[in-house]
């Protein structure tokens, strides 16, 4: 069969590679011998599979040799459209005919999928090792436990469509928890589970039919007016994991990825204790009244509950759309906004033409609500983030003797995508921070006079051009003295700064690699790997992290990220015959030093005085390597930086203008470079390096 | 060729029959998949990125988006010539790291696109074990002459390429 297969796929690319240089008058001789020599084989294989895939896959061939054939005969505009016409036509045939191959491959060296086949007798009397068994079961397979064959678009839709669903079920969950006699999340849980259940039957997901039925018996009962008890609750929430794996494993395997981790029997065993459960809940029956259940779930504090109604509302006002549609959206309004400054600049030198000027000042204004509302595109709320958040929160309160409560408030805030993926690791390993070292065990807290539920704030807010992002615990406070005495031993400080250095600062030593105070390393933390990846993602994203934290009380996480990330405004700046571009808000001052403001510490280092402060100065031609105008400082330009860690000089020749500019990534190409974060296109066309302040400021030492 | 020398370099053929976009450096000619090829430009004016090996030149706007530029001369260890009204910069999609980048290489003229027939295409002449030359997909037969046909993606994730410029035809 292997040497078919050979034979289909160079005969495609043949095909693909002459269609696609095909000009007006070249022969088409060559492709259709070749589409025919594939509609042979393909009559062939559908005599001896009934597969409705084949079929597609013979009308298409036919298709497109029918158009192929009369394309010699048309005049040069007719077969430009003919031949874009068939160049799809051939596109979706080589998709259709690669999907059948890789069904074919996998289908001789499958192995067990989702089909149900390892009874429960076989792995209780068998003392044998498994392996035999696998063997057997290869040959054993349930005849309606079909292979998925549908195409990229409906699978693309049951994914989204059912991650959805989970997503709102995993949140009616916890509502429930907190309130099992909420009529409204129990209806919409069962929804929720309800729809899986239909779509994956149509789709013939087996294993994932299966798994939702049970859990749809056991929510029925729920919805007749049994309240649920938290053994139940548990159980839907190791199942809802389940059916997330399952969906996993269908999206690896329809991706032709390999699967791992997935572990059969603990499948069999949830259908086991869904089976118990439902029955166990049938028999109590009514006997547990609602007011008792009520007094065992804990209801919680705060106001902004996310209750089940308003996430349903919010879904009827929007609309679903590829996301790379908006990514291809905001990439050419940035387009825009390049030319449109390159036209505003032409503009300028022609101010006679005050018609030209006239028009490009209205045009800015449309250019610039274009760019807005683009990248607006792109945002999302916060909620999903939080909601993961809570629900890690959850179960690890569940495992542990610490009780935590989570209260969630401003989720509704919304950030752009890109960047709520970059803040998801950082926010988990703060989480994990609190929860390990943070917050104290019920009977430590209750001790110390605090509530034995220790609670955990998440909370989002729009400030000054920032996204903030609060995370704060009641727990055991950041433990100054420990951290000093750490900071002592790896000789990040010494024991006579340490005296001198204030609160935050002492807490921003944390973020130093390897930087752990704690005792026990857990499996989630203690390394200290987490805390500098939580700084170095921030800073990717051009944010900053604050730390609040008073000793018994608690700690304070406020991560601040600017809002707009893809344009900045710059300072055009020229060193040598290079442009560069300062983030403008960095730029404090720019002045000309005389001699007697600048001191030489060594023979290459020389600070500036500043308003009575000595500043380190960066000489830009020294770093990258220019030939200046100027080479001594007070001969040349001088602008004083702030950054996160410090302020500092920079040496330049000359300040060309204010502008603003989009900041294109430089690619993993130069993804080592030192000192230099991105670049933009300046108004003449030309690339600007965007300086990186951080980076540079270090360069000073 | 000999049997055996054919047979001992099997293992470095990979060219594929097709279209290739052949171009000039130095003395000899080179060969690019077609697939690969975005489009081919004259010189733009380079935006130099510091730290930067000497053959990455810089970086150009492309209407719009930020590429990096690499001078293949310098990259295959060649002695670097002063820019021609000839010289072009052909914009490659390369493969680094798993993603698609788009790049440009400069080279002194690009010649032609030709259709190199898989019996004219001999694997890469094997220099002995200890030099790697996968960069090389084969050599085409064109025309009287023979084009290096060359793997750009390995040709612009490698480091060092200075075995190049000691082939001789």
């Amino acid at each position: 069969m292997n040497n078919d297969f050979d034979n289909i796929k160079n005969k495609l690319d043949f095909i693909a590679a002459e269609v696609m240089f095909l000009d007006h008058g070249d022969s088409f001789d060559g492709i259709l011998k070749s589409l025919n020599e594939l509609h042979e084989t393909f009559k062939l294989l559908a005599m001896l599979e009934n597969s409705p895939l084949i079929k597609e896959i013979l009308k298409m061939l036919e298709n497109s040799i029918n158009e192929s054939v009369a394309i010699n005969e048309l005049d040069a505009d007719r077969f430009e459209e003919k031949i874009k016409q068939i160049r799809t036509i051939i596109t979706d045939l080589i998709i259709k005919i690669n999907q059948y191959c890789s069904i074919i491959n996998k289908s001789e060296t499958s192995a067990p999928q989702e089909d149900l086949i390892i009874s429960k007798n076989k792995s209780k009397n068998n003392s044998k090792p498994s392996k035999k068994e696998t063997q057997e079961i290869k040959t054993i397979e349930e005849p309606s436990a079909e292979k998925p064959v549908y195409d990229k678009e409906i699978m693309m839709d049951f994914f989204v469509e059912t991650n959805e669903h989970l997503m709102l079920f995993e949140n009616t969950l916890m509502t429930l928890e907190k309130e099992p006699a909420n009529i409204g999340a129990i209806n919409e849980a069962f929804r929720s589970i309800h729809s899986i259940k239909g779509a994956a039957g149509f789709l013939n997901l087996v294993d994932l039919n299966k798994l939702s039925h049970l859990m749809e018996s056991l929510l029925s009962l729920f919805r007749d007016g049994i309240t649920p008890r938290p053994e139940s609750l548990h159980l839907l929430f190791d199942s809802l994991d389940m059916l997330k794996m399952l969906v996993n494993i269908v999206n690896s395997e329809f991706n032709d990825l390999p699967v791992t981790g997935f572990d059969k029997n603990k499948l069999t065993e949830l259908f086991e204790l869904l089976k118990n459960e439902t029955e166990s809940v049938k028999n109590l029956g009514a006997s547990e009244s609602i007011s008792q259940s009520l007094i065992k779930s804990r209801v919680s504090v705060s106001d902004d509950i996310q209750s089940v109604t308003p996430s349903q509302k919010q879904q009827v006002d929007s609309i679903k759309v590829k996301i790379e549609r908006i990514d291809q959206l905001v990439n050419m309004v940035g387009e825009l906004v390049i030319i449109y400054n390159q036209v505003e600049q032409r503009g300028r030198q022609l101010s006679a033409d005050t018609l030209l000027n006239n028009n490009l000042s209205q045009m800015k204004r449309a250019v610039s609500i274009l760019q807005e509302l683009a990248l607006s595109m792109r945002m999302m709320p916060l909620s999903m983030t939080f909601q993961k958040l809570a629900r890690l929160v959850r179960d690890f309160s569940k495992k542990t003797d610490k009780q935590i409560e989570v209260v969630v408030s401003g989720e509704g805030t919304e950030l752009d995508r890109n960047v709520i993926e970059e803040l998801q690791d950082p926010l988990v390993h703060l989480i994990r921070n609190s929860l390990d070292h943070g917050l104290e065990p019920a009977d430590e807290r209750t001790k110390a006079g605090k509530s034995p539920v220790g609670i955990i704030k998440l909370n989002a807010y729009h400030q000054s051009g920032m996204v903030v992002i609060e995370l704060c615990d009641d727990g055991r406070g950041l433990n100054r003295e420990k951290i000093l005495e750490k900071a002592i031993s790896k000789k990040m400080v010494s024991p006579e700064e340490a005296e001198t250095l204030a609160d935050e600062k002492i807490f921003e030593l944390i973020f130093a690699p390897g930087f752990s105070t704690a005792d026990k390393v857990s499996d989630i933390s203690g390394r200290g790997v987490g805390m500098d990846v939580v700084k170095r993602n921030l800073e990717k994203l051009r944010g900053k992290i604050e730390i609040e934290s008073s000793k018994g009380n608690g700690s304070t996480f406020k991560l601040k990220i600017p809002l707009t990330l893809a344009i900045i405004e710059g300072m055009v700046v020229r060193a040598g015959a290079e442009m560069f571009i300062l983030p403008v808000i960095s730029i404090m001052e720019s002045l000309r030093p005389t001699k007697a403001n600048i001191t030489n510490i060594t023979k290459t280092k020389q600070v500036v005085s500043v308003h009575d402060k000595l500043l380190p100065l960066v000489k830009l031609y020294e770093i990258f390597n220019l030939k200046p105008d100027k080479e001594n400082a007070d001969e040349a330009l001088v602008m004083v930086i702030q950054s996160f860690e410090k302020e500092f000089c920079i040496q330049v020749d000359e300040l060309i203008g204010q502008q603003q500019v989009v900041i294109k990534s430089l690619g993993k190409y130069f993804k080592e470079l030192n000192g230099v974060s991105g670049a933009a296109i300046l108004g003449d066309g030309r690339v600007g390096l965007i300086l990186d302040i951080d980076q540079l400021s270090v360069m000073t030492v | 060729m000999s049997e055996d020398l054919k047979k001992a370099a099997r293992i470095n053929s990979k060219a594929k029959e097709g279209k290739y976009l052949t171009f000039v450096l130095g003395s000899e000619e080179y060969g690019l998949e077609i697939l690969k090829v975005r489009e081919i430009i004259g010189l733009m004016e380079i935006t130099s990125v510091p730290r930067t090996p000497n053959y990455v030149k810089g970086v150009i706007n492309l209407r719009g988006a930020v590429i990096p530029v690499v001078d293949l001369r310098l990259k295959f260890g060649m002695p670097s010539v002063s820019y021609t009204q000839e010289t072009c910069t052909i914009v490659v999609a390369v493969k680094i790291e798993d993603e698609e980048v788009l790049m440009g290489i400069i080279v002194d003229t690009v010649s032609e696109v030709l259709d190199i027939n898989e019996k004219d295409i001999e694997p890469a002449p094997a220099f002995g074990s200890n030099i790697k030359i996968d960069y090389i997909l084969g050599m085409g037969k064109a025309k009287g002459k023979v084009k290096i046909l060359l793997n750009i993606d390995k040709v612009l994730n490698e480091q060092e390429l200075t075995v190049l410029k000691d082939i001789t035809i």
